[in-house]
């Protein structure tokens, strides 16, 4: 079980996260949702300590769990330049000598020789992907990796999730495709206002649809009676 | 610990590798520059001549800090699971050492380079704020991209004549007048940095009205000093006494920045690809060697500056 509890994030003197908690069993995928900006990328990014400022605590299966402990899919990965996807594989797969690259590039057939600068936006983002597979760890954060992904890719993205939960492995994902959330996630968190307002198991996912209906229904409502207004 | 020692093994590889590949895409003007930078190394080694031992750790100290303050990997090696503190200095001790190796050679100091060796180690160490690289909203470079397309446009008919300037302009401490010269004949090539007419939509962003225009022009001198920093450095060093032939130079740059800037906006034209090479900026290149035109071509600074405001002003109406 990750047990995310009372987390609190944020830039300087602006809290952008405030007592978070958040529960998710190994072989779930737990999807993240909120509109942009409502702190999504700044969640991940103070579970890994990458940015913000952080408080609070993490644990998986009972022990504390390490920033380094967990697989980050950011949505701008990193890559060195004159670096090949071979190389970049290896890199992350260093401290896991079971991985095989070449078996594991089977499903998305990248150009391991190439140079990252040569691949395109989606190529980059399945190198990426694979990349913090190679890393061999029990909690992935995988945010919004459906993002500049073609038609099949995004199909092989839902098996290699599929996989990882019968391995056990515990994903929060985060992602604005309501579909996505549908096919993919056990539950779903919604985040807004630097919290958690809702969290909905799969049977509930209507619900978490309309909740987001009604959430949006009084503003739209009005935005559109100022626009079919005759000027 | 054995999977330790097959990490640094995969980071070192990886890092070799690359290093051969940045080595290799220099091609041909690497093979000029590397004998240049050596002629500019060895100066360097001979300006340390009587240099306190103690210069050397220094040197590898602040190659270092300036080094790990700079890179972006921290983050990638820190959640790829790799000792980073060891590693990075581990990198940056092996750098040092080929850096400072001839210094020791020379001053002869051999202690120094255990002392080298442990100050670029400690750097790895160093702590690096993740909110600096992540958050920095006062740092603006959207300007730079219509900037380097600019000078790409040059530098892809004229690269080896500006590559050949610059590395010239580092031999500064060879003569006194050696840094103004390169400066006037860098300056009178850069009508042809001005050349083209990248599309408006790319122009507009940074351009938008006449403010804009003295702002590109201070952006590109800027690039100037940048470049040319290392010359004006050494001419400054060995030539105290001749400071201000450097601020005629960087002049000659400046006066023909802000003519071609103004020019080329000037006779902007949506239709036109290239800006036509016409009597202004024959005036204005002459202008560098026969100062008694720079009254004309002042006049028609002015001019020009006024013309491009109001296409400026027509285009970001538009």
């Amino acid at each position: 079980m990750l047990n995310i509890s009372n987390l609190t994030a944020g830039y300087g003197n602006t809290l952008i996260l405030d007592t978070i908690n958040l529960k998710a069993a190994a072989g779930e995928v737990h999807g993240i949702l909120g509109v942009n900006g409502a702190g999504k990328t700044t969640f991940f990014k103070a579970l890994c300590r990458l940015g913000p400022a952080f408080s609070g605590e993490v644990s998986w299966q009972g022990a504390p769990l390490s920033p380094a402990g967990m697989g980050y899919l950011p949505a701008e990965p990193y890559f060195y330049p004159y670096q090949t996807g071979q190389e970049y594989l290896e890199l992350c797969s260093h401290r896991n000598p079971g991985f095989r690259i070449d078996k594991w590039n089977g499903l998305f057939q990248l150009p391991l020789k190439d140079l990252t600068e040569t691949y395109s936006t989606g190529m980059r983002k399945k190198l990426a992907l694979l990349g913090i597979l190679a890393g061999g760890y029990q909690v992935l954060l995988l945010d919004e990796p459906f993002s500049g992904l073609d038609l099949e890719s995004t199909e092989i993205l839902y098996e290699i999730l599929e996989e990882l939960r019968r391995n056990g492995l515990c994903l929060l994902l985060s992602s604005h495709i309501m579909a996505t959330v549908r096919q993919v996630c056990d539950r779903a968190s919604y985040l807004s206002e630097g919290q958690i307002q809702e969290t909905f198991d799969k049977d509930d996912f209507p619900a978490l649809e309309q909740f987001v209906k009604t959430k949006i229904h009084d503003r739209t409502k009005a935005a559109w009676a100022e626009i079919r207004k005759p000027s | 610990m054995s999977y330790s020692i097959h990490s640094f093994k995969v980071y070192f590889r990886f890092r070799l590798r690359q290093l051969g590949r940045i080595l290799y895409s220099a091609g041909w003007p690497g093979v000029i520059a590397l004998p240049l930078l050596l002629v500019f190394a060895l100066q360097g080694i001979e300006a340390m001549d009587g240099a306190p031992g103690w210069c050397i750790p220094l040197i590898a100290l602040l190659l270092s800090i300036s080094w790990h303050y700079r890179r972006k990997d921290h983050f990638f090696l820190e959640r790829s699971g790799f000792l980073v503190g060891w590693v990075l200095g581990l990198e940056y001790a092996m750098v040092s050492t080929v850096v400072v190796l001839p210094f020791l050679i020379y001053i002869g100091n051999w202690l120094m380079w255990p002392a080298a060796v442990l100050c670029s180690l400690s750097c790895g160490f160093l702590p690096v704020r993740a909110s600096r690289a992540a958050f920095n909203p006062k740092l603006n470079v959207s300007w730079l991209p219509v900037a380097l397309f600019e000078w790409r446009s040059a530098l892809k008919r004229y690269g080896v004549l500006f590559a050949l300037l610059w590395l010239l302009s580092l031999t500064a401490p060879y003569g006194m007048a050696v840094l103004p010269i390169v400066l006037l004949l860098w300056a009178s090539l850069i009508p042809s940095v001005f050349e083209y007419q990248e599309p408006r939509e790319v122009t507009i962003a940074v351009i938008v009205n006449g403010v804009g225009l003295w702002r590109h022009g201070l952006r590109h001198f800027a690039l100037q000093l940048v470049v040319f920093g290392p010359g004006l450095a050494l001419h400054l060093v060995f030539h105290l006494q001749y400071w201000y032939l450097a601020f005629i130079g960087l002049g000659f740059i400046a006066l023909m920045l802000a003519f071609s800037i103004a020019y080329k906006y000037a006779t902007w034209h949506p239709g036109r690809q290239r800006v036509m090479q016409s009597l202004p900026v024959t005036l204005a290149y002459f202008s560098l060697f026969f100062p008694p035109l720079l009254p004309v071509v002042g006049i028609y600074l002015l001019r020009f500056v006024k013309r491009a405001r109001h296409h400026f002003k027509m285009a970001y109406d538009a």
